[in-house]
């Protein structure tokens, strides 16, 4: 009866969490317009989604890019293709690997601060003050904070794409003896392959587009988690950036 | 100006108040008394409108908050202050930015910036704060934080003011102190008030009426004379100390809602 029960619990705490959530980025999406107003907490916002991970989305990504190229490459040698390891590094990263890292990055630090902080605000009554002080909680506090990792995470993706495929190119050059030039010039052909839709190269925009819903579903999660004070922010954003990873990449290269 | 009609709330299975019924004159002080868990802060977050009740409604100067959204409950909220027991102030703001808050985010009156730091300084002058203005409310102590909450809620000049349990946590001294000014700032402002508070020297200092809470609802109301003279059993129970019961004995005697 009680595995029954919890099983029952569970159901109904996902689902109304699940709702809660939905509803909480629908409303938050209408309040986007009104971001102009609040252009200081939005400011600061992307200073802490934005700036503070950077040192670690650098760190993370440069040896994403040699690992990527020093394993892969080792293996292209021996086929005798190892001048297709800059098109591999290009291309994964862009399309795949720099949003994943960034994500998980930031569902670990900012997704997390996020939950941590609006629980406390929660237990210590101060998201009743400010609905007290008749100031809309999602205007407020969830709104810039949403918009501020979405307008951040592919701008780190980017950032991070492109510290990765240096670190690449760097153990391209050291291991596999392919030169710099060649390296790059490799790199930029197989990341301008344009899409049919926007004429821009696709596996950098869809990299970025994944980011940019990332970066949104990381800040929603965060901030509902926060606002219902339980936990699992972190289990639920990780999931979901797989998912949606997954997802995404099965909706563009079908 | 405060009318409590018979409202009811329950959360879950666990009833908290009963048909429970108040009415406070404006001007007025009245001071909820009651055992820690009874709800009285349940009963002052329905007065704001922070939580609805199952059943009845409670009018704030002949306005229904109960059935208030949107911009009706903003309206009806901007005559209402409330201090709360922890302060609630936020923490990444000034304690100036905080008593600014409500004064910057009102978009019906739009205030001057030189305004603004007018009315800050002088709430903040006001509970003896001024020289902390630009401190985190982690750089002040306990009764600070309260004081600069204080500031906060008058800085927007309400005809109501709930104040929930102002001096938890507070040495005697900085309790007095607190109490001191709670009888100023409604002698000074006229401003109708609820204290819920289980702090006794307090409650007779402040209240013009009494009122002791038990099983729901208001068990005996009357002046702080008449609150200290009490017969009832319970009453004296919560005057003169007697330590408590276990809970299952307690709801066994009737003492409880189970």
């Amino acid at each position: 009866m009680d595995l029954i029960r919890f099983t029952g619990h569970f159901l109904r705490q996902s689902v109304r969490g699940s709702g809660f959530t939905v509803r909480l980025f629908l409303s938050t999406l209408a309040r986007f317009p009104r971001a102009v107003l609040r252009l200081r907490a939005l400011l600061d916002q992307m200073y802490v989604c934005g700036i503070k991970p950077l040192p670690v989305v650098v760190v993370v990504s440069i040896f994403t890019g040699i690992i990527l190229a020093y394993q892969t490459g080792l293996e292209l040698d021996r086929f005798g293709q190892r001048e297709k390891i800059a098109d591999i590094i290009g291309i994964v990263l862009c399309r795949e690997m720099g949003p994943f890292i960034v994500g998980i990055i930031l569902t670990a630090s900012v997704g997390a601060a996020m939950a941590a902080e609006r629980g406390t605000m929660k237990v210590s009554e101060e998201l009743d003050a400010i609905e007290c002080m008749s100031i809309d909680p999602l205007d407020f506090l969830v709104m810039p904070r949403i918009l501020a990792l979405g307008l951040m995470c592919p701008v780190l993706t980017f950032l991070g794409d492109i510290v990765g495929i240096i670190g690449g190119g760097f153990i391209s050059e050291q291991q596999l003896q392919i030169p710099w030039t060649l390296y790059v010039r490799q790199v930029i052909e197989s990341l301008t392959t344009p899409a049919e839709s926007t004429g821009l190269p696709k596996d950098l925009w869809c990299g970025l587009l994944k980011a940019l819903v990332f970066g949104l579903t990381i800040a929603t999660i965060g901030c509902s988690t926060g606002l219902r004070a339980t936990g699992g922010a972190l289990g639920v954003g990780f999931t979901l950036i797989i998912i949606f990873g997954y997802y995404l990449t099965w909706f563009f290269y079908p | 100006m405060i009318r409590i009609e018979k409202i009811s709330k329950a959360f879950g299975p666990k009833r908290v108040l009963i048909d429970l019924e108040l009415q406070v004159a404006e001007g007025e002080t009245f001071v909820i008394m009651g055992a820690s868990g009874i709800g009285k802060s349940v009963t002052l977050k329905h007065v704001v409108g922070l939580l609805r009740p199952d059943s009845g409604r409670v009018i704030v100067d002949g306005e229904s908050v109960s059935d208030a959204y949107g911009a009706k409950l903003r309206k009806i909220r901007s005559g209402i202050g409330y201090l709360f027991q922890g302060s609630a102030l936020l923490n990444w703001m000034t304690v100036g930015e905080n008593v600014a808050l409500p004064l910057k985010e009102d978009r019906r009156q739009k205030r001057k910036r030189a305004e603004i730091d007018r009315i800050v300084l002088e709430k903040l002058s006001l509970v003896n704060m001024a020289s902390e203005r630009d401190k985190l409310p982690s750089e002040i102590s306990g009764g600070m934080r309260k004081r600069a909450a204080l500031a906060r809620v008058l800085a927007i000049n309400p005809q109501v003011i709930l104040y929930d349990e102002p001096t938890a946590g507070l040495d005697p001294r900085m309790a007095a102190t607190i109490g001191n000014l709670i009888s100023s700032v409604q002698k000074r402002f006229g401003t109708t008030a609820i204290v819920v508070t289980h702090d006794l020297p307090l409650a007779y200092a402040v209240g013009d009426r009494i009122g002791m809470m038990h099983l729901g609802r208001l068990l005996e109301v009357g002046t702080p004379d008449e609150i200290r003279r009490s017969n009832n059993p319970i009453v004296r129970d919560f005057i003169d100390g007697r330590p408590i019961l276990s809970v299952d004995e307690e709801t066994k005697l009737g003492m409880r809602l189970p």
